[in-house]
C-alpha cells in the first residue's frame, strides 16, 4: 500500500513556471526590502495578440521566494488576449481585460496552502505615466499605491521581501517562450525612478542602480529575446 | 435557494445620530440564520444594502457599516463599506468575503446610478482594504444560470454536485457551486486550472461566481471566487493541491533557483 502511494506521488507532474519574464531584479544585498516603486508608462496601443491566448503585465513587485515557496505583492498595468483570464493558477480567477488596465495581485508566502487575490482597477489613458508602489506599512500589512493614492491594503504573512522586480511578464499557461511585441518604459524622464526602501511605510527611497540578474537570469530575460535599457531608470523593457 | 432570515429585518432610525440601523432582534430559534446588522449614515444606502444583502442571502456576516471614508481611504470623497464576519458560522471565510465584495460592488454601481453618496471602498474585519474608485467592468450579461448545465460540467470533471445556489440580483445573478470528489489530487491535475471556466464560462458576465470543491469528507480543497463589479478575485487551495499549482498562473513568482 505504501509503495503504491509513493509511486503515485513520484509520478506527480511538477508545477511548471510558464512565465516569460523581462526586466530587472534586485535582491536584498543592500539591506532589508520593505518595498519598491517606479513609474510605468502605458503603451499607446494594445498588444497585437493575433490568435494568442495569454496575459501580459508590466509591474513593480516585491517577493519572498525560496524553499519551493513563493509570496508576492505586485501591481502595475496589464491586459489579456482573447479573453484569457487574469489568474493565479488554480488558486484564483479575475476575469479578463482586453485593453490596458491597472491591476494588483498578491500571494501569501506559504509552505502548504495557497491564498491568492487579484484586483483589476480602471484603465489608464494611452501613454499615461503613473507611479506604482508596493510597500510594507508595518505589522505584516502591505499596501499598493497608484500615484501615491492607496488602492489596496493587505495582511500578508511575510514582513519583508528578498527580491524586488521592475519588468514585464507574458504567460500563456503553456510555454515560457510565449511573447508578443511590446515595449514599456519604466521611470520615464521626470517621473518616479525604480527605487527601493528599507523603511516601513516607504520613507527613504533609494534609486536602484545595480541588478541581481546574475542570480536569477531567467527572471530577467527568460527567453533571451528581451531588450532592456541599462540601470538606473529611465529604461525600457521590450520584446520583439 | 439561498437561506434567508426567518423574519425580516426591521429598519430602525437612530434618532440620536440620525443613522439608519437594521435591528437584529427580529430572529427566533437557535438555528435560524441571522442577517447582518446594517448601519449607515445615509438612509438610501442603508436600504439599498439591506436589499442587496437579502438578495444575496447573506447570513454569515455579522455587521455591515456604511460610513464616511476613513483611515486608509480618508482621501476619497464618499463612503466606505466595512464588514465584520461571523467566524463561528461554519461558512468558509473566503465565501463571506466574496459576498462582501459582490454586495459592495453592486451597491457602488447602484449608488452611482442613483446619484447617492459614492461608495469608494471596502474594508474587511482583518484590515484588508480596497479602493473601488474608477473600477470599470464588462457588462453583466447573465440573468439566469442552469443547474443542468452546471451539473453537466461537474459530471465531465468527475465531480458530484453538493449545493447549487443562485442569488437573483436586480441586474444579474451571483452563483455559488459546491462540489465533491473522492480524488482531490487526480481532479486537480486534470481540471484544477480551468475548472472555473468549465463550470461558469466567462465569469465577467455574472455578478459573482463561487466554486468550491470538497473532498469526500466535505472539507474544502479548492475555492475560487470572483466579484465582477468590484473586479476582485480570490482563491485558496489546500496542501493536497498545492504541488500542482502554478501550471497556468499569472501570479507566478520568480523562478527561484
Amino acid at each position: 500500500m505504501w509503495v503504491l502511494i509513493a509511486a503515485g506521488l513520484s509520478s506527480t507532474p511538477a508545477a511548471a513556471n510558464t512565465s516569460n519574464f523581462g526586466g530587472y531584479i534586485r535582491d536584498n544585498t543592500p539591506g532589508i526590502l520593505y518595498g519598491t516603486r517606479a513609474s510605468i508608462k502605458t503603451p499607446t496601443t494594445d498588444i497585437n495578440w493575433g490568435s494568442g491566448h495569454a496575459i501580459f503585465i508590466a509591474r513593480v513587485d516585491a517577493e519572498l521566494d525560496g524553499g519551493g515557496s513563493g509570496g508576492l505583492y505586485q501591481g502595475g498595468i496589464g491586459e489579456t488576449g482573447n479573453q484569457t483570464e487574469l489568474d493565479g493558477g488554480m488558486a484564483g480567477h479575475c476575469g479578463y481585460r482586453d485593453t490596458w488596465h491597472r491591476f494588483h495581485e498578491q500571494k501569501n508566502f506559504t509552505t502548504s496552502t495557497v491564498n491568492y487575490e487579484c484586483q483589476w482597477f480602471g484603465p489608464p489613458a494611452p501613454g499615461e505615466n503613473d507611479a506604482y508602489s508596493v510597500v510594507q506599512n508595518g505589522s505584516d500589512y502591505w499596501q499598493f499605491n497608484i500615484n501615491g493614492s492607496l488602492k489596496v491594503v493587505s495582511l500578508m504573512n511575510f514582513s519583508s521581501a528578498n527580491y524586488l522586480v521592475a519588468g514585464d511578464e507574458f504567460n500563456n499557461g503553456v510555454s515560457s517562450s510565449f511573447a508578443r511585441q511590446v515595449s514599456v518604459a519604466f521611470g520615464a524622464s521626470g517621473s518616479t525612478d525604480w527605487q527601493r526602501t528599507s523603511t516601513l511605510g516607504g520613507g527613504g527611497w533609494y534609486t536602484i542602480s545595480n541588478d541581481s540578474c546574475s542570480v536569477l537570469p531567467a527572471g530577467c530575460n527568460t527567453d533571451g529575446l528581451w531588450s532592456r535599457g541599462s540601470l538606473p531608470t529611465p529604461f525600457t523593457v521590450s520584446h520583439p | 435557494m439561498r437561506r434567508f432570515a426567518a423574519l425580516a429585518l426591521v429598519l430602525l432610525l437612530d434618532s440620536a445620530c440620525g443613522s439608519l440601523a437594521a435591528g437584529s432582534g427580529a430572529t427566533s430559534g437557535a438555528t435560524a440564520a441571522v442577517e447582518p446588522t446594517i448601519t449607515s449614515s445615509d438612509v438610501a444606502l442603508g436600504s439599498a444594502m439591506q436589499h442587496i444583502s437579502q438578495q444575496l442571502g447573506i447570513t454569515d456576516i455579522t455587521s455591515i457599516d456604511i460610513g464616511p471614508a476613513s483611515d486608509h481611504l480618508a482621501g476619497e470623497k464618499g463612503d466606505q463599506v466595512s464588514f465584520t464576519f461571523d467566524a463561528s458560522s461554519g461558512q468558509p471565510l473566503i465565501k463571506s468575503e466574496w459576498e462582501a465584495f459582490v454586495a459592495t460592488g453592486v451597491l457602488r454601481d447602484q449608488a452611482a446610478v442613483a446619484g447617492s453618496t459614492p461608495i469608494v471602498g471596502i474594508t474587511l474585519s482583518n484590515g484588508t482594504t480596497v479602493n473601488l474608485t474608477g473600477i470599470d467592468h464588462p457588462k453583466i450579461t447573465e440573468t439566469a444560470v442552469s443547474k443542468g448545465v452546471v451539473s453537466s460540467a461537474l459530471d465531465d470533471m468527475g465531480l458530484q454536485l453538493v449545493s447549487f445556489q443562485v442569488a437573483q440580483m436586480d441586474s444579474g445573478v451571483a452563483v455559488s457551486v459546491t462540489a465533491r470528489t473522492g480524488d482531490v489530487a487526480g481532479w486537480g491535475v486534470k481540471f484544477g486550472n480551468d475548472a472555473v471556466s468549465r463550470v461558469f464560462g466567462d465569469i465577467n458576465g455574472y455578478e459573482g461566481t463561487y466554486l468550491e470543491v470538497d473532498d469526500a469528507q466535505g472539507d474544502p480543497e479548492y475555492v475560487s471566487a470572483y466579484a465582477a463589479r468590484a473586479a476582485h478575485g480570490s482563491g485558496w487551495i489546500s496542501d493536497t493541491l498545492r504541488p500542482y499549482d502554478d501550471t497556468n498562473g499569472f501570479g507566478d513568482t520568480l523562478p527561484f533557483p
